[in-house]
């Protein structure tokens, strides 16, 4: 379609989508009269811009040259405020009243989560669970399940979601379990009622588990608790179960029916592994030695682990270029072909590796960080030289009280780990040592405390994966100066790792680029260009909480940028070229990566030539 | 009908990550963000052997015991992702990692296996006795009969 006939229809979609009699009489002015988002106006557009205001379904398209996309191609789901469960096909952008989702990947590893087929449940004294029948109520499968008797003995009773197919886990790894849940009848004998995952070893050895204790009503509501697998001396976690469990007294009659709907176990997949069991042992016997002591970049050498105990596998990962010689000489043999990465269960402490001519090798250190107690000890490189860059990959992550110790990842920051004062310097060739007597303290990340349910993922007969929401509009280019502006509401905890992002406008590829995402640290703006990178300026001063609408706006010219969360304090930086050539909408990318804001974002505009901080 | 989904596997994910056709789908770490798989991909899909993990006693945090599947075994050491793909991609089907590519369309309005089974790098009799997962949300691909 030539481009003059799609602005056409664009308009036309706009004035259609928009028409009230207020807006007949200016169009382009947008005021949000409902929804669930808080009651933000903007001003009206004057140039070219566009306001896709998701929460009340009015969307202004002057300044789009296209359609709004989303690239997710599996299917979705998604809350009304009134907790109505909405359904989105393959590419199609999931909205309510609250706004669209925009969400990370996720897996939903409860095979069946729509229907009781394929969950098991242990009675207790006689009182059969009833057959489970299945109910619609808000748009999802309501499974309900009724106890009605007297027992003849004590004990727990159980409905377990994952009965015929337990989740394989290992060490470290976190996940979210949640379900909604209510009840009708009576509690009245019920009690120790808990909503319940625990981790076994591949024989069936119970190791811990992960027990909440919810208040639940006769209103269906949604619970979640976020847990990290372990393992616990030599008992190695390897299947997880779901359930809902709760006590029956013996010669305590009870009659009550538990209404359990799309139970979910998700792991958490961009926060790192932790190691719950680590011990001291482990850190201070961490020293790699590069045997031909040139360095991490080596045309020859041998790598050896020189822990002389192992109690928690380190993960030693071993990366090289492609048609480099192999490597050989690790003596657990079989698992470490050429191409392979070295993994916990591959290696063997006391082992080595041995390269080939013209090897080269990254190496990965991870596993110093646990999720436990604070570890301390000393970690020593004893390699000459830093050609290549190491990446020591100890990160802190959120969290308070944590000694910062960041990634070496860029060349020539070789002295730049770890960056916290109370531990002396990395210097290449050198060696890292803790301050005092006990060398590096890593206080461990509580990764539970980081990780978060999203939105349901409905199964029948296996896991199912989500994939990202990827939101793009192209858009007219501004010149001279724009703003970028958002509402939305992350679902996250404040610490979550990883950054999520909300909107960014870009020229069509991670290059010229203002984003603004969610951080540890609250609402960050980030310009960049294909020459200078990452400018960045906070637009709140202080952390977001989960479940908290907030709006976030940028204004930028040529020399300078501002921005703003809340109504609050403007802040400052300086800007080299937005908004020029900028001509694609994005929600939930930052730089190229998919990394969406997790929740609902209600509302983005981009509007030229003018500035929407404080609108 | 599409779209389609690619199973491909590699002795490791570094491999898939220099890849030339699979690589395509990683974004390298830079200085400001960790490496990630980007787009409609599922990375380290699991393939295990339906039955494989016996029965086991299973106890929980009061002593309780009751008998359950195991979770099922891996089919092998090999490292898995599926790629989705509007459409039948030339360089992804000349791929030497390809395994397996399947209609998600075709599975979804009820075709048997042996319909929306594309290419399989393995016989379908074979194929049948294993589960890949997890499955895209939204497809309906039906194991255990071809």
């Amino acid at each position: 379609m030539p481009r003059a006939l799609r602005s056409l229809f664009a308009l036309w979609c706009a004035l259609a989508l928009t028409a009230t009699p207020a807006d007949a009489a200016s169009p382009g002015r947008l005021l949000v009269t409902g929804g669930g988002a808080p009651g933000w106006t903007l001003p009206p557009v004057r140039g070219n811009g566009v306001d896709l205001n998701f929460a009340t379904g009015q969307y202004w398209l002057k300044g789009a040259t296209g359609p709004v996309q989303n690239s997710r191609a599996t299917a979705e789901t998604c809350f009304t405020s009134g907790g109505n469960l909405v359904q989105a096909g393959p590419y199609q952008n999931c909205v309510t009243d609250l706004g669209v989702g925009a969400w990370e990947g996720r897996t939903n590893s409860v095979p069946n989560n729509t229907s009781a087929s394929g969950w098991s449940y242990l009675d207790i004294g006689g009182v059969v669970h009833s057959t489970p029948t299945v109910t619609t109520v808000n748009g999802y499968n309501v499974i309900s399940t009724s106890y009605v008797g007297t027992p003849s003995a004590s004990g727990t009773v159980e409905i377990v979601y994952t009965g015929a197919s337990p989740v394989s886990v290992i060490d470290g790894q976190t996940w979210t379990l949640s379900e909604s849940l209510s009840y009708s009848g009576s509690l009245t004998n019920i009690s120790s009622l808990q909503t319940a995952a625990f981790w076994q070893t591949a024989g069936g050895t119970y190791i811990s588990g992960s027990y909440a204790s919810p208040s639940i009503s006769t209103s269906l509501v949604r619970y979640q608790q976020s847990f990290v697998v372990s393992n616990s001396g030599a008992n190695v976690a390897s299947a997880l179960n779901a359930l809902l469990q709760f006590n029956f007294t013996s010669g305590q009659a009870v009659n009550v029916t538990f209404n359990i709907a799309v139970p979910q176990l998700e792991l958490n997949p961009n926060i790192p592994a932790s190691v719950a069991s680590a011990t001291t042992e482990q850190l201070v016997s961490s020293a790699l030695a590069n045997g031909s002591g040139s360095g991490y970049s080596n045309t020859s050498g041998t790598m050896t682990w020189n822990g002389s105990g192992c109690v928690v596998n380190p993960v030693l990962a071993v990366t090289y270029a492609a048609g480099v010689a192999t490597v050989t000489g690790v003596n657990n043999g079989g698992t470490c072909a050429s191409g392979n990465v070295m993994t916990a269960a591959a290696w063997t402490a006391g082992g080595g590796i041995t390269g080939g001519s013209g090897f080269t090798a990254t190496v990965t250190l991870t596993n110093f960080l646990g999720y436990g107690a604070s570890q301390t000890g000393t970690l020593t490189w004893s390699g000459a030289g830093c050609s290549v860059n190491p990446v020591l990959n100890a990160t802190s992550g959120g969290g308070g009280g944590l000694v910062s110790i960041n990634s070496v990842v860029t060349p020539g920051s070789c002295t730049t780990f770890p960056t916290s004062a109370a531990v002396s310097t990395w210097t290449a060739g050198g060696g890292l040592t803790g301050s005092g007597s006990l060398g590096i303290a890593l206080t461990p990340v509580n990764n539970s405390a980081q990780a978060f349910a999203t939105t349901p993922i409905l199964t029948t007969s296996g896991a199912l994966a989500r994939a990202p929401d990827n939101i793009t509009l192209p858009v007219a280019a501004c010149s001279g100066s724009g703003s970028l502006y958002g509402i939305g509401t992350p679902a996250a905890p404040p610490g979550y790792p990883q950054n999520q992002a909300f909107a960014q406008i870009d020229e069509g590829d991670s290059h010229n680029r203002v984003t603004f995402f969610r951080a540890t640290s609250g609402y960050v703006v980030s310009n960049s260009t294909v020459a200078a990178v990452g400018v960045n300026v906070n637009a709140s001063a202080a952390p977001v909480a989960a479940g908290v609408s907030g709006k976030t706006s940028v204004f930028a010219t040529a020399s300078m940028l501002q921005t703003v969360y809340n109504n609050g304090t403007i802040n400052s930086g300086a800007v080299t070229g937005f908004p020029a050539g900028m001509t694609t909408l994005r929600i939930g990318v930052e730089n190229g990566v998919q990394a969406p804001l997790n929740g609902t974002i209600s509302r983005v505009a981009v509007a030229c030539g003018q500035s929407l901080l404080n609108q | 009908m599409g779209p389609f989904d690619y199973i491909f596997a590699f002795v490791s994910e570094a491999a898939a990550q220099a890849d030339p056709v699979v690589g395509a789908w990683w974004a390298a770490p830079s200085a400001q963000l960790p490496g990630a798989w980007m787009g409609n991909v599922i990375p380290g899909l699991r393939v295990t052997v339906n039955g494989s993990g016996g029965a086991i006693s299973t106890t929980d945090q009061f002593g309780a015991v009751t008998t359950q599947p195991g979770p099922d075994l891996p089919l092998d050491a090999l490292w898995r992702i599926l790629i989705e793909s509007r459409s039948l991609d030339p360089a992804l089907d000349a791929s030497p990692a390809r395994e397996i590519v399947a209609d998600r369309g075709l599975a979804l309005s009820g075709a048997p296996m042996s319909n929306y089974i594309v290419y399989s790098s393995v016989p379908l009799e074979s194929l049948a006795e294993m589960t890949a997962s997890p499955m895209p949300a939204g497809s309906a691909y039906v194991y255990g009969a071809t």
